[in-house]
C-alpha cells in the first residue's frame, strides 16, 4: 500500500483523522483502520454466535455498519470503545430478532408459574411491582453467575450454547442448568411471601 | 408460548436491565478497554462486581479479544476473520480499483459464490436470459388471460380496480422518530393525519415483533411519557406504526412501520444502556 507504510505506528484516531483529511485516500487508511480490529470482531463473533457461518455474516454486517457509521464517530472516546459498541449493538439486534428461533431456547419455562387458574400475578399486583420484586429477588437470592446467565440469555439474546461458550461454562448443562436453578430460586422466593398485593420494596 | 407467557418473560427481562446507578455503556467500556486505568476506573469496577448486568456487560466485552482460547476456537476465528471483505478483493491490483464501500458489503459465503459464479457469466449472456424470462412472463400471462379471465394487478396508490372498503396502507405518513437519535431527543411520536380519523393507534415493538407498548390518541402526535420511555433501551432497534381508527372503531388507514434506534453516543450525554 504506497503511501501508508507509516501508518501502522498511527494511534486509531489519528487513522479517522487522516481519513477524512483526505477522502481519495481515505479507502487505504481505513483499510489499515479496520485490519486491526478484523481478529477481535471475528472472535467476538465467534464467541457470541452459534454456528461460524453464522458467526462470518454477523462479521460482515459489523464492518458494514462501522462503515456507515463511521461519520458519526466524534472522537468522544476512543475508536475502540466506538467499534465495540457498533459490534454490540449489530450484534445483539440480531440476537433479540432471532430469539424466537433459538432452537435450544428454554423461554418456554416461564417465570413465574401461575399457582393456579385464574388472575396472572401481573393482574394481580401490576406489571410495575412485579419487575421491583423480581429485581430485589434477583439481587439478593442468585449466586453472580446466575444473574449475569439470564442477562446474557433474556436480556441480550444470546443462545445457551453461546453463553456456555461466552462463559467457558463445562458443567453438564451448561447455562440450562444456571437458568433453571435461577428460575427455582426466584419461585421459591416469590412462595415465601405472604402477599402478593402488599409492598414488597 | 402465548401472550400472557411472553409477558412474564417480559417481566424478568425488564427486572434484569440496568438500574439508574448503573454507568453508561461507554464509559464502562472506555474504562475496561483501557485497562481500569482512568480516575474513574475503580468506582466503576467495584459497582460492576455486585451488578449482574454490568458484569454481564463485562463478559461480552472479554469477548473482544482476538486471542483464541483453544485450538478450535482459533480456527474459527481464522475462518471468520479470512471471510470478512476490508482489504484488497483478490484479483484485484490497488485498492483503489474496488470501491472501498463494496468491499465491506454484507455478503455471505452462500452469496459471495453465487455472486462469483455470476460475475463469470458474460454481460451478452446476462441480458438475453432476462429478456427471456421477461418474455416468457408476458406470454404466460396473455395465456392466463384469454383462458382465465386474468385480471392484470394494479400499481400500489391506484384505486380504480380496488374495492374502496379495503383499507390501504401507507396512507398514513410517519414522521418522527426515524433511525438513529439520541436518547434525550425523543420527546413524541409524530405522523402526518388522515382525513375522517377520530383517532390513531400506535403500536411499538421490539425487533422481535413483540408489542413493547401501545396507545391511543387523538391528535396527531403523542408524547412519550416516563412509563414508555423506561421501556426503550438504547442501541436496540424499535419498529413503530400507526392505525388511523374512525369513531366506530374501525381501522381507516395504515402506516408503514417505521424503525428508530435510541444512540446514547450521538451526543455523549445521555444515559442507559
Amino acid at each position: 500500500m504506497e503511501g501508508t507504510e507509516g501508518v501502522a505506528s498511527w494511534s486509531d484516531e489519528e487513522i479517522v483523522k487522516a481519513a477524512r483529511a483526505q477522502p481519495a485516500r481515505a479507502a487505504e487508511f481505513l483499510d489499515v483502520l479496520f485490519r486491526r480490529y478484523q481478529t477481535r470482531v471475528a472472535a467476538w463473533c465467534v464467541r457470541t454466535s452459534g454456528r461460524r457461518e453464522e458467526a462470518a455474516d454477523l462479521a460482515q454486517e459489523v464492518f458494514a455498519r462501522v462503515y456507515e457509521r463511521l461519520d458519526g464517530f466524534r472522537f468522544e472516546s476512543s475508536f475502540a470503545t466506538w467499534i465495540y459498541l457498533v459490534t454490540r449493538s449489530v450484534a445483539i439486534n440480531r440476537s433479540i430478532a432471532n430469539r424466537r428461533r433459538d432452537a435450544d431456547s428454554i423461554d418456554d419455562e416461564f417465570f413465574p408459574e401461575p399457582a393456579a387458574p385464574g388472575p396472572t400475578v401481573e393482574e394481580e399486583v401490576g406489571t410495575e411491582l412485579l419487575v421491583r420484586r423480581l429485581r430485589k429477588a434477583i439481587a439478593t437470592e442468585l449466586e453472580p453467575l446466575e444473574a449475569r446467565v439470564l442477562h446474557l440469555h433474556f436480556v441480550d439474546g444470546l443462545t445457551l450454547s453461546a453463553v456456555d461458550r461466552l462463559l467457558g461454562l463445562e458443567n453438564r448443562s451448561g447455562a440450562r442448568a444456571f437458568i433453571v436453578s435461577a428460575k427455582r430460586k426466584l419461585r421459591r422466593s416469590f412462595s415465601k411471601l405472604p402477599e402478593l398485593s402488599g409492598d414488597v420494596s | 408460548m402465548n401472550t400472557t407467557d411472553f409477558d412474564r418473560d417480559r417481566s424478568l427481562r425488564a427486572a434484569l436491565q440496568p438500574d439508574a446507578d448503573c454507568p453508561q455503556l461507554p464509559a464502562l467500556v472506555e474504562a475496561a478497554l483501557s485497562g481500569w486505568t482512568s480516575a474513574d476506573s475503580p468506582a466503576l469496577r467495584e459497582h460492576a462486581t455486585g451488578c449482574a448486568a454490568c458484569a454481564a456487560e463485562l463478559d461480552l466485552l472479554a469477548a473482544f479479544d482476538g486471542t483464541a482460547r483453544n485450538s478450535t476456537e482459533g480456527t474459527d476465528i481464522a475462518w471468520v476473520a479470512g471471510r470478512i471483505r476490508i482489504g484488497a478483493v483478490p484479483g484485484s491490483t490497488s485498492a483503489a480499483e474496488t470501491p472501498s464501500l463494496a468491499k465491506v458489503l454484507p455478503i455471505s459465503a452462500g452469496r459471495a459464490k453465487r455472486a462469483k459464479t455470476h460475475g463469470e457469466m458474460p454481460l451478452s449472456r446476462r441480458w438475453a436470459a432476462a429478456a427471456l424470462v421477461v418474455l416468457g412472463l408476458g406470454v404466460a400471462f396473455e395465456w392466463a388471460h384469454r383462458n382465465f379471465g386474468v385480471v392484470p394487478p394494479s400499481l400500489p396508490g391506484t384505486s380504480s380496480s380496488l374495492d374502496p372498503t379495503v383499507v390501504r396502507g401507507g396512507e398514513i405518513v410517519l414522521e418522527s422518530p426515524q433511525g438513529e437519535i439520541a436518547a434525550e431527543t425523543l420527546r413524541e411520536f409524530a405522523w402526518r393525519g388522515v382525513p375522517g380519523a377520530a383517532s390513531y393507534r400506535l403500536e411499538i415493538r421490539d425487533v422481535a415483533g413483540e408489542i413493547l407498548w401501545q396507545g391511543s390518541e387523538t391528535a396527531n402526535r403523542l408524547r412519550v411519557s416516563p412509563e414508555l420511555a423506561a421501556k426503550l433501551a438504547t442501541y436496540v432497534t424499535y419498529r413503530w406504526n400507526v392505525t388511523a381508527l374512525d369513531v366506530a372503531g374501525s381501522a381507516l388507514a395504515h402506516s408503514a412501520t417505521g424503525t428508530f434506534a435510541l444512540d446514547p453516543s450521538s451526543n455523549g450525554t445521555s444515559s442507559g444502556k
